[in-house]
């Protein structure tokens, strides 16, 4: 903000110093006079523990002493005091609180203004709302959603908190769909178990497994320094460099040569989208004629291969051996490069796996990604899956850790204030309907809706094949939305049809609960400013998501384990309120306050997790608050400690999977009693080459046959779309963002060149274009161009590459900006790079109803740019700015988003030049 | 001077461990947008880069890309051409070689941004002042702040930056240095400064060698030498891949390229290193 | 003519044929000193046969039966659901699972065949713990007091005295 007060810490000393975590790390939070003055990683003192030490190829290896933070880390100050803050409650200028529900002018929410409001009011109009819903239509009719990860904190944040107060209040649950790792969530629990991980393999110890053992890195679909592990920051950038000049060969297999590739690929293909289950048939393709796999493996631990081996052989139904050939023929990689790779993967000791934790990567979010990622774990077993060297395994995650010693994560069952035994009154959701998030809009658009699946089917094969019907018998339909954090315009599918959902009257209502003035949130009928979690007390360990929770033990993906006391580094800013606040509010309201909050404070429920967990052998609660922070040592006790470094060289191991190769009862970690008589939790308890289950379950499934293999796309360069749109678009996760939660708020993030261009006031996303496309369709590097097919358009800036083919274009997904030019027009060209309006919403199949965004062909072409100044809502937050009205505290009068001191005045010049030139 | 002083405190960037990660470009900004130091006025919240990261691609064919990134703050320069540009004192060097740019002095005076040949001073259009990296003099002067390295030393998560006393040969940037290859910036040509670039690369020739296509075969162990302009002779074999690369070649020189294998007909390549390049996939023809 | 009733098995590398005799022998020998606490006809036909595809109803009639009869062994428990296969099935429990072998072939410990995950244990002092965590080095468990749950998390060492004299409750 330009005419942000600028601060002077000249003779202004830092007075506080607190700790917070978000999605870039842990932090520590410099204060001067009320104001945070920076964000630093925290460095530790010499009473902190040692680190561990990993001894490798006759060196040894120590992380460095503090814990590192992504770049988003770096932006959370100017992400607290962003321009785009939501400052007050604020009611959409044009809504009537009519008393059926109806004429309230729906068609406008996107592009309304809002005038502001009192806590009170507002607070007063939600519950009014509420109380006239269920009394109108049921407990039923109101559903709500969350994001992924817009704070952080086990007290005041989605699972615990959200839950806690929407179970209590009784309401249709949103089932998540696994968004980031669909085709291993519905396919590899056919293959090998593993459904209570949602398709994820073993990360146990795997780092030091790799060190000592590895020297080839298979990198499918990772991008690792840019995943980061999920939350670990960039703790995993140094194992990747002590891998590297250990002189381990890396394979990268994506269709955009990304980040971590381009600098550490020995190898590099970029095979046609959505072609890798070809190229990982031909690979086995030339280890069975060849006879480089492990046939006692096989023999052992596998399940019907010979049918499998008969397939690959073309002795199968289809009659089609798959050779290298027949693999170059469809990805474009030649079949001279995989034949190459596939002997080297047999010939060495080879580790490798997909996304960031090993079960992610974007080629599983593909109409064929089920079977690319059965493939990828069938063709790991064939070469001696678990045994030393060779793991399946991505090399961001599986740091030296201390299993046995407990706290919870944000998605633990145990760690949550709406689960035993962290509160004492659990609430149970009294509805039973369930809307399943993916089809949110199709739902309530068509007012009916069919489904498979439980979303997160944890519980059970059978769990992936319910059938769920919107309405459920017996219910009413939805007619209240609340949502709570984050934009799904860029990580949803077909996001046009979110706008065009928020627009209909059968939203009798919606309620938006968010920190910033979001896409999403401009589409509400009332606006409740949330405040940061710098500006509230909480508790987490930084990375992890619990113990048995899904994506178990995700802070292995850091190299140290640390668990803060997320202490309130300033006051929430303006209006704005903690979750916890706004939620008790309302609840106090609705007639249960008291059994809401159980008489409790934000920190006194913090209280409860460090009360629960095994840190009060360690720390008192006043000495963990004055300290802010605990780093969990590795192992405890001075034997473990090498007595020359003072490192701790001795802690338990329990390498992943490695008890299945050497036919020992499981002892790793979130394991099911027969792994314990050495079975997977398939129905063989092996690999299964041909799934059992699926021929049970799913027989007629089109989308995941018994044996996994190469399936043309629905949407690919053999459809009828590829005739208009002939590139495919690969859209990863960002590297510049965290999901949504950055890109318009922190707008130093507008300044990398590979991020993003501003023009005119305006933020465009970059996308990638080979050389030669872009010569074909006279595009030059930093044009504007439009992105499009039959679905939307989005305004890119282009930058021309050589680290893609030109069958492929990327552009990141997940965009945290929607700005479309004509706002409340349905399918207007979007300028804030919002991919997923161009993706489609289909899913897998009629039994795999997963995202397949990977499966969208579009086209390109040279565009200019909108020359309507700034990003096109800035005058709705400036005109609400404007209204004065009594509050408790001072308000800050107007800001302007005039964010590059003088262009605008430039842009003005140049327009009146323009004119007058006329 | 720095609380925990220091002879000739530095920087060493070492362009091989970079990721472009831009954690250092927005520690910079973290600590300096919005903020007036003891030493400089607060940068606009947009438009400078203190810590620039410079990227190019280099190659001219998919099969071998890199990147080279180099973060280039300013070089805090041994005879500052800021300071010979600039009048009345507003640029001086401390006596531990930190430039500094007076805030006040300086005011009205864009020749100084001109001057610098790194482009690391930049012009606030609004304050009218030319400003630049202070390699966080200002904090590591300061007895009561708790860190002591520069924000992005700090922030660096593959060692890519290291800071410490350039005068000191048992430091551990003297050490990184005395192992690695110096390439100062070509804008700079040999002129000595307290930030110290190792390992930004020069050129590359790579390419593959293959048996004759109809074979669909890469060809393993095929021996590949470099000749270069000066007489300088590289040998290097194909790898599992068949794959072949010369790193560090210098700029703008021929090289020849002979690519040899038992039974096969020798092939030969003439060179220029005017950029990276992917010289070609070799398919080898049989000796009649 | 043959007249008897031929039980076919398809296996992974041919099919097999067996008289009842033969099939009840051979679910006999399959379930002779299994460690597991309960077992269902799934689990006789794709882990211990090995079986491709859907047992037949008829090889499926005779494992259940032959289970049935097995009284000394096996206790007839009724339905039950099965998470790995998502059915709900007729199941037997391993009437001497208290003495069936706790480690495997190599002497390694089977934790979760000495104490079930996630139930409620009584100790000899009284005290009743809910046991959500347990891994192969560790029981935790929180305390249950007058329908709440007090103290901090627990280790219980599965090796000592006190868990082997713990009991299983309802609460």
């Amino acid at each position: 903000m330009s005419d942000r007060t600028v601060l002077s810490s000249a003779d202004h000393p830092v007075e506080k110093i607190s700790h917070s975590i978000g999605v870039g790390g842990p932090m520590t939070i410099h204060t001067v006079d009320g104001v945070i003055r920076r964000v630093r990683p925290v460095v530790f003192t010499d009473d902190d523990t040692p680190g561990w030490v990993i001894k490798a190829r006759g060196k040894q290896y120590t992380p460095q002493r503090k814990f590192t933070m992504s770049l988003l880390g770096y932006c959370e100050k100017d992400r607290t005091y962003a321009y785009d803050r939501l400052k007050y409650p604020m009611i959409r200028e044009d809504f009537v609180e009519t008393p059926d529900g109806k004429n309230r002018n729906t068609e406008n929410r996107g592009k309304s203004g809002y005038r502001r409001a009192s806590w009170d009011e507002a607070l007063s109009l939600v519950a009014r709302e509420i109380k006239r819903l269920q009394k109108t239509y049921g407990k039923e009719t109101i559903t709500a959603c969350t994001s992924s990860h817009h704070s952080w904190g086990l007290v005041g944040y989605k699972i615990s908190l959200f839950n806690r107060f929407f179970s209590m209040m009784g309401y249709t649950r949103i089932a998540d769909n696994p968004d980031s790792w669909e085709g291993f969530h519905w396919g590899t629990p056919h293959t090998y178990g593993y459904y209570w991980r949602l398709g994820g393999p073993e990360p146990y110890d795997m780092l030091e497994m790799a060190m000592q053992n590895t020297e080839t890195m298979l990198c499918w679909s990772t991008d690792p320094d840019t995943s980061r592990g999920g939350y670990s920051a960039q703790e995993s950038a140094l194992w990747r460099w002590w891998m590297k000049e250990m002189g381990i060969q890396f394979i990268y297999v994506d269709p955009f040569n990304n980040y971590t590739s381009v600098k550490h690929a020995d190898k590099w293909i970029g095979p046609r989208m959505g072609t890798d289950a070809a190229i990982l048939e031909a690979i086995a393709y030339v280890w069975i004629t060849e006879g480089t796999y492990d046939k006692e493996y096989v023999a052992q631990h596998g399940h019907r291969f010979k049918e499998f081996a008969d397939h690959i052989l073309g002795r199968g139904p289809d009659g089609t051996p798959k050779t290298p050939k027949w693999a170059e023929e469809l990805s474009l990689v030649p079949a001279m490069d995989i034949k190459a790779i596939a002997r080297r993967w047999a010939s060495t000791l080879t580790t490798g796996g997909s996304g960031m934790r090993g079960g992610f990567g974007g080629a599983c979010r593909h109409s064929n990604g089920t079977e690319y990622a059965r493939l990828l774990f069938l063709l790991f077993a064939m070469q001696g899956m678990g045994k030393p060297g060779r793991a399946f395994w991505s090399p961001a995650c599986g740091g030296p850790m201390n299993y046995n010693f407990w706290f919870g994560g944000y998605s633990d069952p145990l760690a949550s204030i709406a689960k035993y035994p962290v509160c004492d009154d659990m609430p149970v959701n009294s509805v039973q309907q369930v809307l399943y998030r993916p089809n949110v809009p199709d739902a309530i658009l068509d007012g009916h809706y069919e489904w498979y699946g439980e979303g997160f089917c944890g519980g059970g094969i059978d769990f992936e094949f319910t059938r769920h019907v919107y309405p459920a018998p017996g219910y009413n339909k939805v007619h209240c939305f609340w949502r709570y954090g984050g934009s799904f315009f860029g990580t949803m599918l077909d996001t046009n049809k979110w706008a065009k959902m928020y627009k209909s009257p059968e939203l009798e209502f919606v309620i938006n609960q968010d920190i910033y003035f979001t896409p999403e949130t401009r589409h509400a009928d009332v606006i409740l400013p949330a405040c940061t979690n710098l500006e509230r007390v909480d508790i987490g360990e930084v990375g992890s998501s619990g113990l048995g929770g899904y994506c178990s033990h995700s802070e292995s993906g850091n190299s140290w384990q640390m668990i803060v006391y997320q202490d309130k580094a300033i006051e929430p800013l303006w209006d704005s309120r903690s979750d916890f606040w706004i939620f008790s509010q309302v609840a106090a309201r609705l007639g249960w306050g008291e059994r809401f909050t159980e008489g409790r404070t934000e920190e006194e429920w913090a209280k409860r997790f460090w009360q629960f967990s095994d840190l009060p052998k360690q720390m008192s609660w006043e000495d963990f608050k004055k300290k802010g922070y605990y780093v969990i040592p590795v192992a405890f006790g001075e034997e473990n400690k090498d007595p020359e470094t003072g490192l701790i060289e001795n802690w338990d191991r329990y390498p992943g999977f490695n008890w299945f190769a050497e036919n020992r009862a499981c002892d790793t970690m979130n394991h099911k009693v027969y792994q314990e008589e050495h079975l997977l939790g398939t129905f063989s308890g092996k690999f299964e080459f041909v799934s059992e289950s699926l021929t049970y379950w799913a027989p007629d499934d089109e989308a995941r046959r018994p044996i996994p293999q190469y399936q043309d796309s629905w949407e690919g360069h053999k459809s009828l779309s590829a005739d208009k749109f002939p590139y495919g678009l690969v859209s990863p996760h960002p590297r510049f963002d965290y999901h949504t939660h950055f890109q318009q708020h922190a707008v130093w993030l507008w300044e990398i060149p590979k991020n993003r261009v501003v023009i005119n006031g305006n933020p465009y996303l970059v996308c990638h274009i080979n050389h030669e496309l872009a010569e074909q369709k006279g595009i030059k590097d930093g044009d504007v161009v439009r992105l499009f097919n039959d679905r939307g358009s989005v305004l890119c800036v282009a930058r021309v590459t050589w680290r893609l083919n030109p069958q492929t274009i990327h552009a990141y997904t997940s965009s945290g900006i929607y700005n479309p030019i004509k706002y409340g027009q349905y399918k207007s060209w979007d300028k804030g790079g919002s991919i997923n309006l161009l993706v489609p919403g289909r899913l897998i199949g009629d039994y795999v109803p997963a995202m397949a965004p990977y499966s969208c062909n579009i086209d390109v072409e040279k565009a200019e740019p909108d020359p309507n100044y700034g990003q096109g809502w800035e005058h709705i937050l400036d005109a609400v700015d404007k209204q004065q009205l009594e509050t408790e505290r001072p308000i800050r009068t107007s800001i302007s988003a005039d964010l590059l001191f003088g262009e605008k005045e430039a842009w003005l010049k140049d327009q009146k030049n323009k004119k007058e030139a006329v | 001077m720095l609380k925990k002083p220091m002879k000739k405190p530095g920087i060493a960037i070492n362009s091989a461990r970079c990721m472009a990660c831009y954690a250092c470009f927005i520690a910079c900004k973290d600590e300096h947008c919005g903020w007036d130091t003891p030493l400089s006025k607060a940068q606009p919240e947009m438009g400078q880069y203190w810590m620039n990261i410079v990227e190019w691609e280099r190659g001219d064919n998919p099969r071998r890309i890199k990147t080279a990134t180099v973060p280039t703050p300013c070089s805090h320069c041994e005879h500052p051409a800021c300071m010979a540009a600039a009048k009345d004192g507003a640029v001086y060097k401390r006596p531990d070689g930190i430039v500094i740019i007076d805030p006040e002095k300086s005011k009205g005076q864009k020749q100084i941004v001109e001057a610098c040949p790194v482009g690391a001073v930049y012009w606030n259009e609004k304050l009218e002042i030319p400003q630049k990296c202070t390699m966080c003099a200002e904090l590591l002067d300061d007895p009561d702040y708790p860190g002591f390295e520069p924000r992005c030393v700090e922030a660096c998560p593959n060692q890519a930056l290291v800071f410490g006393d350039l005068d000191d040969p048992e430091s551990n940037i003297s050490k990184l240095i005395a192992a690695n290859k110096v390439t100062q910036l070509e804008c700079l040509g040999d002129m000595k400064s307290s930030v110290v670039h190792l390992n930004i690369p020069s050129r590359f020739l790579a390419g593959t060698v293959a048996y004759p296509k109809e074979l669909e075969e890469v060809c393993i162990g095929a021996a590949v030498k470099a000749t270069l302009e000066n007489g300088e002779v590289r040998e290097t074999v194909t790898n599992w891949a068949g794959d072949w690369e010369f790193e560090d070649l210098p700029k703008n020189v021929k090289v020849a390229i002979d690519i040899t294998f038992d039974g096969f007909q020798p092939v030969h390549y003439d060179c220029f290193t005017d950029a990276d390049h992917y010289v070609a996939i070799t398919y080898l023809d049989p000796v009649k | 003519m043959e007249l008897v009733k031929k039980y076919v098995l398809r296996l992974p590398d041919e099919n097999v044929t067996m008289t009842k005799e033969e099939l009840v022998a051979h679910v006999k020998d399959m379930l002779k000193d299994h460690p597991s606490e309960y077992m269902n006809a799934y689990r006789v036909w794709y882990e211990c046969f090995e079986g491709c595809g859907m047992p037949g109803t008829d090889v499926y009639d005779v494992i259940v039966e032959t289970m049935r009869s097995l009284t000394e062994d096996w206790k007839d428990i009724g339905p039950m659901r099965w998470e790995k296969y998502g059915v709900i099935d007729p199941s037997f429990l391993n009437l001497h699972y208290a003495t069936a072998r706790k480690t495997d072939e190599h002497g390694n410990d089977m934790l979760q065949h000495r104490f079930h995950l996630g139930k409620h244990y009584q100790g000899p002092d009284g005290r009743v713990f809910w046991i959500p965590v347990m891994e192969d080095f560790n029981m935790r468990a929180f305390e249950r007091k007058d329908g709440k749950y007090v103290g901090t998390m627990v280790e219980i060492d599965p090796f000592s005295d006190y868990a082997k004299a713990m009991v299983e409750v309802n609460v």
